[in-house]
């Protein structure tokens, strides 16, 4: 066996090891970890992305693919990906319960908020764009104009 | 005879390939090793970053005998849980993107090719499970918000092992491909899309992190808490009103119990020796803030009841009932001339939601240990 596979055996073990180890602590648990209801939410998350979240960044990257011109697809894309997971961040302090007794948790008006912060996020990616496919018509302009 | 796991098994009919089981059902420049393999190299950071500040906050609160907690440095923990927190809202984009960036082998055909291969799809699902679960639980503590009837730090912890050890499982699994795709660039829209990831966690950690860095408060705005906000300038956990403590009268006492026992009222309290210290309360959730509290000494009440310098003590609350009603202080903390039962924050007396008329603060300690409406001092 060569140094690497060992090395790479030992890595497995000891991550199966790891897993094994939080399995009993969770099984054995009680009502501490009720083992079920934990079972639920582990199997929820992987619904959730598999069947709400993958199809949903499907469809809107083949919106993008249909409707934006290829030079500005990549910026938008990654517009995108910081307006999507700045929402998912604000997912809890903008439906969480909160505690009306303590008004220190949760204090700013944060639908406000995460609209200013997602209009930022927006001006960039319009001047981004608008920047490459400025230097792009700016690239092929001379091109065209010697031809 | 050896046991071959890898033998391929009879693939499924193709006519059940359909929708996103369709060959190319839906490409995307981003689903490349050359972006999994970069992604995952800065998510696995992160996880374990997690994982090991977690462990440590694992231990402060729940100290194994053979662990001495120091008190120094100052702000150890608040360091130390706001890596944590920042470090778990900085993986939501990371892993998000990680996963789409992998998705065509969510509808892989046929979808499984043989027992090997069925173990490690197995494998995967319970790096997602829990990977998912410790992003959302995280989340939804930060804002308090328990929608189950499980205790969180436990079963956080006990999810977290499940996830680091299918992550590194995972990492020797694919240590070649990891090798491969890292060697190569990527091409610059994929370049693009990687700089779009840095950009979310930059984003997300700018918006959020003013929670407990003060400078960066202002930009805070999708953060739970702002260090400044809250009743004498300091965020609380626990109002008095939720742990149901009245205001104390004139009969309040403060029992020291040792080897001299004895009992002190508030006026008694307040004609002792008073010292300053600046620490922060610096909460399991990530927040922190500064105070400036002026109190007794814990470890001139302890003299004075006859207990050896660094003496564990408890100290218990008014709390009639609660997790927290009570906490050890240990040698180190007990010792420490920082460490006040105070009577007053920032200039004034404390108010009943910051423990009036005595509370625990003690540096390079988790705010859940910071013991409010302190009525008892026992040493162990």
């Amino acid at each position: 066996m060569t140094g690497v596979r060992a090395w790479r055996l030992a890595l497995g073990v000891a991550g199966v090891a790891a897993v094994l180890f939080g399995l009993r602590g969770l099984l054995t648990g009680g009502p501490a970890t009720d083992w079920p209801v934990t079972a639920t939410w582990l199997l929820a998350g992987v619904l959730v992305h598999d069947l709400v979240v993958v199809p949903v960044v499907a469809g809107v990257g083949w919106l993008l693919a249909r409707w934006l011109p290829e030079g500005v697809r990549p910026v938008v894309r990654g517009g995108l990906v910081v307006a999507a997971t700045v929402t998912v961040v604000a997912l809890p302090v903008l439906n969480a319960p909160g505690d009306p007794r303590n008004p220190s948790l949760m204090p700013l008006d944060y639908p406000r908020n995460l609209a200013v912060v997602l209009g930022v996020v927006g001006a960039v990616t319009v001047v981004l764009a608008v920047h490459r496919r400025w230097r792009a018509g700016r690239a092929a302009g001379p091109r065209a104009g010697a031809g | 005879m050896r046991l071959r796991l890898d033998r391929p098994l009879p693939a499924p009919p193709d006519a059940l390939r359909r929708g996103p089981l369709r060959e190319d059902a839906f490409s995307s420049p981003v689903h490349d090793p050359t972006v999994t393999a970069r992604l995952g190299r800065w998510l696995g950071i992160a996880f374990a970053t997690c994982f090991v500040t977690g462990l440590i906050s694992h231990y402060i609160q729940q100290p194994p005998s053979w662990l001495t907690v120091p008190s120094r440095p100052v702000w150890g923990y608040r360091v130390n849980q706001g890596v944590h927190v920042a470090t778990g809202l900085a993986c939501v984009p990371l892993l998000l993107a990680k996963l789409w960036s992998v998705a065509p082998q969510l509808w892989v055909w046929p979808p499984v090719r043989s027992v090997l291969h069925a173990i490690e799809r197995l494998s995967i699902l319970v790096l997602v499970a829990s990977a998912v679960f410790e992003l959302v639980s995280g989340l939804l503590n930060v804002v308090q918000w328990y929608p189950w009837p499980f205790f969180f730090p436990r079963t956080h912890y006990y999810v977290a092992w499940v996830a680091i050890g299918s992550i590194v499982l995972h990492v020797a699994v694919k240590a070649p491909a990891i090798a491969t795709a890292l060697a190569s660039r990527p091409s610059p829209e994929r370049r693009t899309f990687l700089f779009g990831v840095a950009a979310a966690v930059a984003t997300v950690t700018v918006v959020t992190v003013g929670q407990t860095l003060r400078p960066l408060s202002s930009l805070a705005l999708l953060a739970p808490r702002r260090p400044e906000v809250g009743p004498q300038g300091l965020p609380v956990n626990r109002t008095a009103a939720a742990a149901r403590i009245d205001p104390v009268g004139p009969d309040y006492r403060l029992t020291v119990a040792g080897p001299r026992p004895y009992e002190l009222s508030l006026a008694e309290l307040r004609a002792l020796p008073q010292h300053d210290a600046e620490l922060p309360i610096a909460c399991v959730e990530g927040w922190s803030a500064t105070g400036r509290w002026r109190g007794v000494r814990l470890r001139d009440l302890l003299e004075q009841a006859g207990a050896p310098a660094g003496s564990r003590v408890r100290v218990s609350s008014l709390e009639r009932d609660g997790l927290y009603r009570e906490s050890v202080v240990d040698a180190a903390h007990s010792a420490d001339g920082l460490t006040l039962l105070a009577l007053e924050l920032n200039g004034a007396a404390l108010t009943p939601d910051h423990g009036s008329p005595v509370r625990l603060i003690a540096p390079n300690r988790p705010g859940v240990l910071q013991t409010k409406w302190v009525v008892r001092v026992e040493v162990l």
